[in-house]
């Protein structure tokens, strides 16, 4: 008996002894690595990728605060040591991506970690010729956090990174998601995850988007005066041209596309927000539109989608007929003509106005898919291979290439279900005989 | 031979078979509580405690071969004069008693034992032998003394039985035994009784004269409550168990005696309602504790460590409280209560898991109240074992699940510490179960005072020192506080030595680690037994689900006792108790103790709404 037991004890001290074996001891202290907030990938000049890593300093002041505002993030603590807001920015050229950031481990003393990344930006023209080669071994490697978002930014990602700093707080990676965050509460860009950017990359239903983005220089905004300013209720951006000034340098406002890896055009800030209707991940938003029965005024409703949209596909003589409902739902919260747009009769006029001005919209933005990049973004493959009875059948009508032969319906119904505060528009009282609102 | 060489070729698979097959073991034989009616073998062994003179030297040979080598060593003195037959029965010449006992109580150096000799009535001669310091003087002045003295020769007169009846009227305690062993003698006398002996008689009168200085009933110290009853158990046994007689009115709540401890003989006493508990459990109460051979018992403590099935668990397997309401609503359960003099606890047996989580306080409060209070006790529970180990795999191994700007903070705090996170997670638990240590013996009011300044002054200062980092701080504050909401100290103490346990799993292996070592203490508490009953009734084995396990559910659905006690009687009141939501409820007057048939009966559900809606929920 003792024999056995002692067999069985050995047994037991070397299956302990193998535990360690089993993974798991890779154990690394918390502060012998550094955590990548933002990696920035431009084209290289004397090798192929210049690669460009933000990552917080440890120094104190918490989370990365540092120069703070006084600095206006102007380069900061100073060009050469790349220091920005409590973070380091330092770029290195290299072969390929993740040699490029183990390469940066110099620089950082410090293990650089993908664990926290928020975001990856590509430069456009580089987003042009293709992305896969980059993304490919970041969707491999484990060391990736694939909640990261991915940017396309206009001109170089070296520089988006350097002029993207958060002034509210002290924290650079709150400051990201928070920027991020304001995708749902404006809709002007889509919230595009690694994850879903990577699984569009290889799916036979659609295409992938990125968040589009760009520097603002704080050069738009117009120094002479006018005498009378005129209403522009659609005005279409570009990222980095909103007229403003102050704050971070960085935006980001439209929807970048793809064909495969490769960009091949973008929606700009309201056909953004009508392609996160159409695919149901529009929150809420807040719309201008000129009062036509007062021109020059606005009134000013707040959008929010009431239920997800329903679509239905079908084929009619081999051609694909998409039919999209739409259900939104508006709050008026400003009516400067001061018609009492609260009475049942007018409500329905003004919604049958702005249930046009959806539809057109939408349809404009899907048909702008169709036409100019045959790149189905909104992922109506998916309801169309419903129809398709193998998957051999699927890939061999190519939906993706059938794209922009199909036809498209859009159906668009809004209820103006509130009207803020004031329930009835009353007329302003005074002694001038013109005033607004009188009858 | 094809055969035996098929065999020997056999043979070693069948050895490593062997090992993995499970074997009866010759370790001592363990109780498993059997159903009800299931057989009841091992009575005998109760007979033990009654007899162990007659049986001592056989025993004690025969087990010494299994135990240790000590127990083989000569026979002590006690043992040779126990096995002395005849020295034990009381002489009938009072020469020979006297030095008897004198002889026994080494009377010349021991100061303590007073011998009075008196002659009665002119001619009997007789004495009276006590303890001093454990007699009530008064009584024996007053009410053996006197009344002796008082005789006159006519009242003694006639045969030594008449002299018994005489000498039994005269004497005026309240309690009076006629003892013809003198092992029965000492141990009264010990015991603080007095014993008086006339010449020409064969036996002692043992008078009840105990009387000595002992603590009053105070609130309880470790297991305080704002809701219930303040008092708590002092180191006497007689005022403990009236204490649960109070409470329990019953004349089924019995008392048994056992004489625990060569030397110190300690009195122990087993409590339980006749009509309620399992007999094998009792049996297995009484065969354990009348079992124990040791010279000295002082703690109840040391009395669980004599009687726990485990002891190698580091999770307790008895219950300990100091509270006579807790142990009564034990008792009612079907359980037993074990009492020793000189230690204001009890011991209940057996528990589970789910009970030691309990306090006696949830009771009291309305259900939702407890029931979020246990939750919190669970919660507290799981962090006080695993709070330091999770944050050392998470620091270590799993930096993508600390939300980033945590983690920033954590590695900016942790950049000027020299040591890794274990070492320090190592020093502040250590100095933390310092303070804890030291704040028990510093006296008085300091102590306490020391404890939490000491906690927080260290902190402050390994922090600006550099030493650790402030989240540690955080994470071993909210660790002992964890430990603190643990209601039973003794688990409480167990969970402070896993929580190391769980900071070298973590810090080894990371999660999977703390997933094997969880597994592993998994393993350990299902095969924990308390009693005969497994440690984790209710969860495993599953049994009949109960009202008041982590939820406790209204007092009044609480219908049935523990499944897995297997009491003599499962229900605790009838399955509607509150008969004043049915309308034809009876008059209290007419009630009676009728409860038990007669509302189910007496209203038909349906009849009014509120008795389906009571039928309802309480299902």
């Amino acid at each position: 008996m003792t024999k056995a037991y002692r067999f069985l004890s050995g047994l037991l001290i070397a299956l302990f002894f193998c535990l360690p074996l089993n993974g798991c001891y890779d154990s690394i202290e918390i502060d012998e690595e550094v955590y990548a907030l933002a990696v920035g990938i431009d084209k290289g000049v004397s090798n192929i990728i210049r690669v460009t890593v933000q990552y917080p300093t440890y120094k104190d002041g918490g989370g990365g605060s540092g120069g703070g505002g006084s600095e206006s993030g102007s380069g900061g603590g100073g060009e050469e040591s790349g220091e920005v807001n409590g973070t380091v920015i330092s770029t290195v050229e290299a072969s390929s991506l993740l040699e490029g950031i183990s390469m940066l481990n110099l620089s950082s003393n410090r293990q650089i970690s993908l664990y926290h990344t928020k975001m990856l930006v590509f430069a456009e023209d580089y987003a042009r010729e293709g992305v896969v080669r980059y993304v490919e071994p970041l969707a491999r490697y484990r060391e990736v956090r694939e909640s990261m978002r991915v940017v396309i930014c206009k001109g170089s990602a070296e520089e988006f990174i350097k002029k993207s700093s958060d002034f509210v707080g002290a924290n650079t990676a709150k400051g990201m998601e928070m920027g991020f965050y304001q995708s749902q509460n404006t809709g002007y860009f889509p919230d595009v995850f690694f994850h879903n950017f990577y699984s569009s990359l290889i799916s036979p239903y659609g295409q992938c988007t990125a968040i589009y983005a760009g520097v603002n220089e704080f050069k738009q905004l117009d120094s002479q005066e006018k005498e009378k300013p005129e209403l522009h209720t659609d005005v279409d951006l570009e990222p980095g041209q909103i007229p403003r000034k102050g704050g971070s340098k960085s935006e980001f406002f439209g929807t970048a596309i793809f064909d495969g890896d490769k960009m091949v055009g973008y929606l700009l800030q309201n056909e953004t927000r009508f392609y996160l209707m159409a695919i149901g991940k529009f929150k809420w938003g807040i719309f201008t539109f000129e009062d036509k029965r007062s021109p020059g005024d606005a009134y000013i409703l707040e959008i929010t989608s009431s239920k997800r949209p329903e679509t239905k596909i079908r084929f009619e003589e081999g051609l694909p007929v998409i039919d999209l409902k739409i259900s939104l739902e508006a709050e008026l919260i400003s009516n400067q003509s001061r018609i009492e747009y609260e009475t049942l009769d007018k409500l329905t006029e003004l919604e049958i106005e702005i249930e046009k001005y959806f539809h057109d919209g939408i349809k404009g933005t899907i048909e702008k898919t169709q036409r100019e990049w045959n790149s189905d973004i909104f992922f109506f493959g998916k309801k169309a291979a419903a129809q398709f009875r193998t998957i051999q059948d699927l890939e061999e009508y190519n939906w993706l290439k059938h794209y922009q032969d199909a036809e498209v319906h859009v159906d668009v119904d809004v209820k103006v279900r509130r009207s803020g505060f004031l329930y009835k528009t009353m007329p302003i009282q005074s002694t001038s005989p013109d005033q607004k609102g009188r009858k | 031979m094809l055969v035996s060489e098929k065999k020997k070729q056999q043979s070693p698979i069948l050895k490593i078979l062997s090992l993995i097959t499970y074997k009866k073991t010759s370790r001592p034989r363990s109780f498993v509580l059997p159903e009800q009616n299931e057989g009841q073998e091992g009575g005998d062994n109760s007979q033990n405690y009654q007899a162990p003179e007659g049986r001592g030297n056989e025993e004690t040979q025969s087990e010494g071969k299994k135990r240790t080598k000590t127990l083989r060593k000569p026979l002590s003195p006690s043992q040779v004069k126990s096995g002395r037959r005849d020295v034990n029965e009381v002489k009938n010449d009072i020469d020979s008693n006297l030095e008897m006992i004198r002889q026994q109580f080494n009377v010349p150096q021991n100061k303590d034992l007073v011998i009075r000799e008196f002659i009665l009535a002119r001619d009997k001669r007789g004495f009276i032998a006590y303890l001093d310091g454990m007699v009530d003087k008064t009584v024996i002045n007053e009410h053996i003394l006197r009344p002796l003295f008082d005789l006159s020769t006519s009242d003694l007169a006639g045969d030594s039985n008449s002299t018994t009846l005489a000498l039994e009227n005269i004497v005026e305690t309240n309690d009076v035994k006629k003892l013809k062993n003198f092992k029965k003698v000492f141990a009264e006398i010990l015991k603080g009784n007095t014993v008086l002996y006339v010449d020409g008689l064969d036996y002692f009168l043992a008078c009840e004269s105990i009387g000595f200085e002992m603590r009053s009933i105070e609130t309880p110290k470790t297991e305080g409550v704002v809701k219930g009853s303040q008092e708590g158990f002092s180191e006497n046994l007689r005022t403990n168990i009236s204490l649960i007689r109070r409470i329990i009115k019953n004349k089924d709540l019995i008392s048994e005696f056992f004489e625990i401890g060569e030397k110190s003989s300690t009195t122990c006493a087993v409590v339980y309602l006749q009509d309620l508990i399992n007999p094998s459990i009792l049996e297995e109460v009484r065969r354990r504790i009348s079992s124990i051979k040791t010279d000295f018992l002082v703690s109840s403590g040391m009395l669980e460590q004599f009687i726990e099935d485990s002891p190698y668990s580091i999770i307790p397997t008895t219950l300990s409280t100091e509270r006579p309401d807790r142990t009564a609503s034990h008792l009612v359960e079907g359980k037993a209560a074990i009492l020793m003099d000189g230690a204001p606890f009890a011991i209940v047996v057996p528990v589970t898991l789910n009970e030691i989580m309990h306090s006696p306080e949830d009771a009291a409060l309305k259900w939702q109240y407890a029931t979020s209070l246990r939750v919190i006790r669970f919660f507290a529970f799981a962090f006080a074992a695993l709070l330091p180990g999770l944050y050392l795999a998470l620091t270590t191994f799993h930096r993508e699940m600390i939300p980033t700007d945590l983690l920033i903070a954590i590695a900016e705090a942790k950049e000027n510490v020299p040591f890794p996170t274990l070492v320090e997670v190592i020093l502040m638990e250590l100095g933390f179960e310092l303070i804890r240590e030291a704040g028990i013996r510093i006296p008085g009011i300091i102590g306490n005072t020391l404890g939490i300044i000491g906690a927080l002054i260290l902190g402050e200062a390994a922090v600006s020192a550099n030493i650790v980092s402030p989240v540690l701080i955080v994470i071993v504050a909210a660790t002992g506080l964890s430990n603190f909401a643990i209601p039973n100290y003794s688990l409480a103490f167990g969970v402070r030595l896993l929580r190391f346990y769980f900071i070298i799993a973590g810090c080894f292996l990371g999660f999977y680690g703390l997933a094997l070592a969880l597994v592993v203490f998994v393993l350990m508490l299902v095969n924990l037994k308390s009693f005969g009953i497994p440690y984790l009734s209710i969860v495993a084995p599953r049994n009949k689900k109960s009202k008041d396990a982590v939820v406790r559910w209204p007092i009044w659905m609480q219908e049935e006792r523990p499944d897995y006690l297997n009491t003599l009687d499962s229900r605790r009141q009838p399955e509607i108790s509150r008969q004043w939501t049915q309308e034809d409820a009876p008059e209290p007057s007419g009630a009676g103790r009728n409860k038990d048939q007669g509302p189910a009966q007496q209203a038909p559900a349906g009849r009014n709404q509120n008795t389906g809606k009571e039928k309802e929920s309480s299902d």
